[in-house]
C-alpha cells in the first residue's frame, strides 16, 4: 500500500472489529466515460490510497457526491440513510433551523467502499470531528478563478494568503481542488466556534479583497465576474464542507484533490494535474509527507479579537 | 541583539580577553528582484552546462581556475582546504603603531569588539591603554575561511575592529596620471594660494555626520511607496526593504485592514445577519449560498470543466 503517511497525526484507524466486508455490485460499470474509469476502479482506487486519505477522513461528518449511473447526473447528500451501508456510521447532529438530524461518517475504508457502491464520488468531510462538530479544527480558503484567470495568479493567489497568513504565525497548507481551483488549509485547534471562525474567514478574505480588489472577490455574487479570484471563506460555515484529500472529483478529467508541499505548487499547471492515475502512483510513491510540519500546525490558535 | 559574526578571544602579550565581534555597520541599499513582467513571478537562475544546454545538479559541479582563456585547472576541495589558514579563534594582534599611521585607504569595514561576561577588565584595561598612548593595534582575524588584516582602536568607550586592506589590494596611484610638479611649475601665484585658503576657511564647519543623508535612496523609497499605493502590491512587496522608524504607517498594511475589517465584522456579527434586519451585502451571500445547495442537491454539476 505504499508509504504510511500520516498526516493528520490521528492514529490510522483500524477498527475493524466491527468492519462487516460488502456486497459490491456492478463492478463494470463505467463511471467516468471519457477516461473509460469503472466503478470497481474507483474502490480499487480509494483501497490504494487509504493510508493518505483516511487520516483527514475519518470520525468527521461528511457530504458526498453521489452519481449511481456515472458522471452524468449526480447529487449532494448529507444525511445518514440505512441503505449508505453497514460500515457507515450515524452521527445526530442539531439542524440550523432546530431540530437533529442523523449525519454520516466513516470509520475505516471498508466505511468509504461502502460509500463507493452507493455510487459515492467525492468525499467532503466537515471541518470538525464527530465528538466536538460544534468547534472546527481546520478551516479552508477555496480559491475560484473567474473566467481568464491564469494558472499562475491562482497560484500567486494561495501564496498570498499563506504569507499572510505565515505573517500573523498560522501555517497553512495548499492542495489542488482537482477541479479548477485550489485549497487553503488552516489547521486550528479546536476552540474558537463556527461563527467566530466564520468571523475570522470573511474578514480575512475582505482584508485581502481590500488591498488587491483587482485580483479577488469575497462575495459569492461577485464570484463569477471574469479575471478575478473568488476567495471563498463560506466553507468555514456550520454544515458547509469541502473536498478532501485524495477525493476523487466528479468531473470528466476524474480529477483527484491532492495535497501538495508549497515547493510543488510552481510546477502545477491546473486544479486537476492529477487523474486518477496520477494521484494513485503519487500516493504510491511518496517519500514525505506533503503537509510536513501539520502535526504542529494543528495546535496553532486563531487571532480572534484583540 | 544582533548576533555575533565571530566569537573568540582578543590576545596580546600574556592578555586574553574573550570578545565577541559584531557588526559595525549597516546595509541601506534598496535591493530589486527581477520579475517577468507577463505575470510577475520571480525570474530564477538555473546552473546550465554552456555545451548540452542542460540544468547540472550541485552534486557534478567543480571548481577550476581559468589560467587562460578557455583553459581550466580543476581544483579538489582539499586542494582549497589546504592553502586555507587554520581556523582561528584569536585576534593576535602582533604589534602596535601610531593611530594615525595608516592611510584611511587601508580601511575597509568596521565591526564592534563586544566583551563576554568577565571579560570588562581586560577590555577597558585595553582600551585605555591604546588611549593614552594614542597607538592602534594590528592584528590578523580568520572569519570563516577567510584571514584578514585588522586593526583594533579605541573609539569612545569601545573597541573597533577595523576590517584593513592588505597593500596588493590597492591599486598604486601612479598608475594613474596625477600632476607631480612643484607648483610654480602651474605658475600658482601666493595670492592665489592665499585666496583659496580662505574660501575654505569660511566654508569650514564641524563634521556632523547626521547631516549627510543617501538622498537617492529617500527619493526611491517614496517613489516605491507611491507605486503601492497606486497600484496595490504584487505579492510579497513589503520584504523589498527595511523601512527605517516611523516610515512605514502609509504602505499598504495588511495587518491594519484585517484589524478594520475584523472590527467592521464585529458590529454587524454573521450570526445576526442571517435574521431579518441584516445589511444586503449579507443576506445575499446568504440567498446564493442557499440556492447554490438546493440546486446542488438536484443535479450536481457544479463548475463543470
Amino acid at each position: 500500500m505504499g508509504t504510511h503517511v500520516e498526516s493528520t497525526g490521528i492514529a490510522r484507524p483500524r477498527r475493524s472489529a466491527v468492519a462487516t466486508p460488502s456486497r459490491f455490485t456492478s463492478p463494470d460499470r463505467i463511471v467516468y466515460p471519457d477516461a473509460g474509469i469503472t466503478k470497481l476502479q474507483v474502490a480499487d482506487y480509494y483501497r490504494a490510497v487509504a493510508a493518505q486519505l483516511l487520516p483527514e477522513l475519518v470520525r468527521r461528518p461528511l457530504s458526498v457526491v453521489r452519481c449511481p449511473d456515472g458522471i452524468g447526473e449526480c447529487f449532494f447528500q448529507k444525511h445518514h440513510a440505512s441503505k449508505l451501508g453497514a460500515n457507515v456510521r450515524a452521527v445526530p447532529i442539531r439542524e440550523k433551523g432546530g431540530g437533529t438530524e442523523d449525519y454520516f461518517y466513516v470509520d475505516d475504508i471498508e466505511g468509504v467502499i461502502d460509500l463507493v457502491q452507493m455510487g459515492v464520488l467525492e468525499l467532503h468531510p466537515w471541518g470538525a470531528h464527530v465528538d466536538d462538530v460544534e468547534h472546527p479544527d481546520r478551516l479552508i480558503f477555496d480559491l475560484d478563478p473567474g473566467e481568464g484567470v491564469e494558472w499562475k495568479a491562482i497560484i500567486a493567489a494561495a501564496r498570498d494568503i499563506r504569507a499572510r497568513l505565515s505573517a500573523m504565525g498560522l501555517e497553512s497548507f495548499v492542495r489542488l481542488s482537482g477541479g479548477k481551483g485550489l485549497h487553503v488549509v488552516l489547521p486550528i485547534r479546536p476552540s474558537a466556534d463556527w461563527t467566530q471562525a466564520k468571523a475570522f474567514c470573511e474578514s480575512f478574505a475582505d482584508a485581502m479583497v481590500e488591498q488587491a480588489p483587482d485580483r479577488y472577490v469575497a462575495t459569492a455574487s461577485k464570484a463569477k465576474r471574469g479575471g478575478v479570484i473568488f476567495i471563498d471563506w463560506l466553507r468555514n460555515s456550520r454544515g458547509a464542507t469541502s473536498v478532501t484529500s485524495w477525493s476523487l472529483r466528479a468531473r470528466p478529467q476524474a480529477g483527484v484533490a491532492v495535497p501538495l508541499a508549497w515547493s510543488e505548487l510552481g510546477r502545477t499547471r491546473s486544479g486537476h494535474d492529477y487523474p486518477l492515475s496520477r494521484a494513485a502512483r503519487r500516493a504510491r510513491t511518496l517519500r514525505r509527507d506533503p503537509w510536513e510540519g501539520w502535526t504542529r500546525a494543528v495546535r496553532q490558535k486563531l487571532p480572534l479579537g484583540s | 541583539m544582533a548576533r555575533p559574526v565571530w566569537s573568540g578571544t582578543l590576545s596580546f602579550g600574556l592578555l586574553n580577553i574573550p570578545v565577541s565581534l559584531m557588526s559595525g555597520e549597516r546595509r541601506t541599499d534598496i535591493s530589486f528582484r527581477m520579475l517577468d513582467a507577463r505575470n510577475n513571478a520571480p525570474i530564477k537562475y538555473e546552473r546550465i552546462n554552456a555545451e548540452t544546454g542542460e540544468e547540472v545538479p550541485w552534486k557534478e559541479i567543480v571548481k577550476a581556475f581559468e589560467y587562460d582563456k578557455g583553459s581550466y585547472v580543476v581544483l579538489e576541495p582539499e586542494d582549497i582546504k589546504s592553502a586555507a589558514p587554520e581556523s582561528h579563534d584569536a585576534i593576535e594582534v602582533e604589534g602596535f603603531i601610531e593611530a594615525n599611521a595608516i592611510g584611511p585607504q587601508y580601511f575597509e569595514k568596521p565591526y564592534v569588539l563586544v566583551p563576554a561576561k568577565k571579560a570588562e577588565k581586560g577590555y577597558v584595561l585595553l582600551r585605555e591603554a591604546l588611549e593614552q598612548t594614542g597607538k592602534i593595534g594590528i592584528a590578523r582575524v580568520v572569519i570563516r575561511t577567510r584571514e584578514s588584516l585588522c586593526a583594533v582602536m579605541p573609539q569612545g568607550k569601545a573597541l573597533l575592529l577595523m576590517m584593513m586592506r592588505y597593500p596588493q589590494e590597492l591599486v598604486d596611484v601612479n598608475e594613474y596620471n596625477i600632476p607631480e610638479g612643484a607648483r610654480s611649475e602651474y605658475r600658482i601665484t601666493p595670492k592665489e594660494l592665499e585666496f583659496s585658503e580662505q574660501l575654505i576657511e569660511t566654508m569650514s564647519t564641524d563634521w556632523k555626520p547626521g547631516d549627510y543623508q543617501d538622498e537617492f535612496r529617500e527619493r526611491l523609497q517614496k517613489v516605491i511607496k507611491d507605486r503601492m499605493k497606486a497600484h496595490g502590491v504584487v505579492r510579497h512587496a513589503e520584504e523589498e526593504h527595511e523601512p527605517a522608524e516611523g516610515t512605514a504607517t502609509n504602505v499598504v498594511d495588511f495587518m491594519s485592514l484585517l484589524q478594520q475589517s475584523i472590527d467592521r465584522n464585529k458590529r454587524t456579527p454573521a450570526k445576526k445577519a442571517s435574521e431579518s434586519k441584516a445589511p444586503a451585502k449579507k443576506t445575499a451571500r446568504k440567498a446564493t449560498k442557499a440556492t447554490k445547495k438546493t440546486t446542488a442537491a438536484k443535479s450536481h454539476r457544479r463548475k463543470s470543466a
